[in-house]
């Protein structure tokens, strides 16, 4: 494909020059010329086009771990930019993926409800993103204990660090290990440029109160509020020289908080034994106005000095959940934290060959809390109903070594 | 170099490519590896017969020295230069020659071409004033594509 303008350019110039010698012998020479110079203009005018047509499309790493242009990758791989999330105001990947997605869907219930998922290849699993595989800069986000997932603001990634999104559609299987089923989805980060950039953002969001239609409405029932949903970020992106070789250090850090607007549900008997509602004893109804929270704070850091890299990322996030269990119950929650680390050595060991080498660390818990007095959650003779937990804490380490050969080289 | 208008006005020489490496950098060996495999199934440049050479960088002198030898069209400097950039720029001068760089960094330091990534997608960076410098002008065409550096 590169040498298509030179051969276009060559091709299109001996067209020209045969086409206007040809014509020397029966059309005025002013007339041969003026053709000749709309000959060169289409020429520009196409050589240009091939060359921004060149400059537009992406150059892609997850399919086969080494940059190839998207159209000649051995898979669908598509790209979100940092541009693109920023024009369309996107504050998460899992909007980024449901909006400017292509062959994937998220299935994102609100804030409330425990789980998200994201189907691709027309296959979507209620299982936590088990089928997916999400990585970071190479680091693989997928709790090592359950393989499930989150995208939204619990991933723990600054909206702001990202510098774009590969989704690649499709078993990966064979390059990323189990999760990658339907789809991989890889997160690259910002990186210095020339000059240091400090960045601080903050943004707010209002909504009003929501009534049992799904309407809009004024905050003046019990419990009814507007909500707010705000949200901190500063970053800084700082290339400089250490022992004399490029170094660069970055760090974004966000916090998003969400005190929900008020949504009503209708009220529905719980009195009945078998209607459904009856989540917990003692309640003679379920439903009504509910609001949530939803707190995550993140932090992303990354140090490059040479062929060194070294990463870390932390984050919390925690939402109670209004339509868990009981009805409304303040101590519904659902809890995330996560700290990563991994340090990269990257070089080419000689020109044909690459090693790669990552050491990394993972620690990662999630929990969940709800009040039942169902005996699913419930043990027997705790008729009174019983606050039901579940956690899956994650701690994991290992070393991933690649070695990349191009035996086609001629290097002297 | 078919954005450079000069480039025509010397359409009777040879268009001759000096590829430029690290001699004890693999990766900057690599990447002048694959230009010269790249270039070796191209015949001609701009409708001029080419000629790809190539140079293993030690210092300003010996690039200089290798730049009168050889009166090359274009330059094109590999990866592991950053800290270098001053010194090439200074022993190009204000030679009629296209330095290009792998790296697009590098253009903010005294290359006049390079090549980045600018959110996966490839981007041109052209140092306008260094340009000038090397009597060297490119269509407006591909300064509309391009990252300018003043």
């Amino acid at each position: 494909m590169r040498r298509r303008p030179i051969w276009i350019f060559s091709a299109l110039a001996m067209l020209v020059h045969t086409t206007a010698v040809a014509q020397d012998e029966h059309e005025p020479a002013d007339d041969v010329e003026a053709r000749e110079d709309r000959a060169t203009e289409r020429e520009s005018e196409e050589d240009t086009e091939d060359l921004e047509s060149l400059l537009g499309e992406s150059v892609v790493t997850t399919a086969s771990r080494g940059a190839e242009r998207a159209s000649s990758a051995p898979a669908s791989v598509f790209t979100i930019t940092a541009r693109e999330i920023e024009i369309f105001g996107i504050r998460s990947v899992d909007d980024a993926l449901e909006f400017l997605g292509l062959g994937i869907y998220v299935l994102r219930p609100r804030d409330y409800e425990t789980g998200i998922d994201v189907g691709a290849q027309g296959i979507i699993e209620r299982d936590g993103g088990r089928r997916i595989l999400v990585l970071v800069d190479g680091h693989v986000m997928n709790s090592q204990d359950t393989g499930q997932v989150t995208i939204h603001e619990g991933l723990g990634v600054p909206v702001e660090a990202i510098d774009h999104i590969e989704v690649m559609l499709g078993a990966g299987s064979v390059i990323y290990g189990s999760n990658a089923m339907t789809a991989v989805i890889h997160v690259f980060t910002r990186t210095p440029g020339e000059e240091a950039i400090v960045r601080v953002t903050a943004g707010l969001q209002v909504a009003p109160p929501i009534d049992t239609d799904g309407d809009p409405t004024v905050p003046d029932g019990p419990g009814e509020r507007a909500g707010f949903r705000y949200r901190f970020g500063a970053g800084a992106l700082v290339p400089f020289r250490w022992l004399g070789s490029d170094a660069e250090l970055t760090i974004e850090a966000e916090w998003i908080e969400d005190l929900s607007n008020s949504y009503a549900t209708p009220v529905f008997d719980a009195s009945a034994e078998d209607s459904g509602w009856n989540v917990y004893a003692g309640d003679t109804t379920w439903g009504g106005t509910a609001h949530h929270t939803m707190q995550a704070p993140s932090v992303l850091a990354s140090l490059r000095i040479g062929d060194f890299r070294l990463r870390a990322m932390a984050n919390y996030y925690y939402h109670n959940m209004p339509f868990n269990g009981r009805f409304a119950d303040p101590l519904s929650r659902e809890e995330r934290y996560a700290a990563r680390i991994d340090l990269t050595h990257s070089a080419y060991v000689t020109p044909e060959a690459n090693l790669s080498t990552r050491p990394y660390a993972d620690f990662t818990h999630w929990g969940e809390r709800t009040s039942w007095s169902l005996p699913y959650f419930c043990f027997e003779g705790q008729v009174d109903g019983c606050r039901f937990e579940r956690s899956s804490p994650g701690r994991s380490a290992g070393l991933e070594q690649i070695l990349t050969v191009d035996w086609d080289l001629d290097t002297v | 170099v078919r954005y450079e208008r000069g480039f025509e006005r010397g359409s009777d020489r040879d268009a001759i490519v000096l590829v430029v490496h690290r001699a004890n950098n693999a990766e900057s060996q690599r990447v002048s590896a694959q230009l010269v495999r790249a270039l070796g199934r191209v015949r001609s440049l701009g409708g001029r017969p080419l000629r790809v050479l190539r140079h293993a960088y030690e210092d300003e002198a010996a690039l200089r020295t290798e730049l009168d030898r050889r009166t090359p069209t274009v330059v094109y400097f590999s990866a592991g230069f950053g800290r270098d950039i001053p010194a090439i720029t200074r022993a190009v001068g204000t030679r009629n020659v296209i330095t290009v760089s792998a790296v697009g960094r590098d253009v903010d330091r005294g290359i006049v071409i390079g090549f980045e990534l600018s959110s996966s997608r490839p981007q041109i960076a052209i140092n306008f004033g260094r340009a000038r410098r090397q009597d060297l002008e490119f269509s407006a065409q591909l300064l509309r594509l391009a990252r300018v550096v003043r």
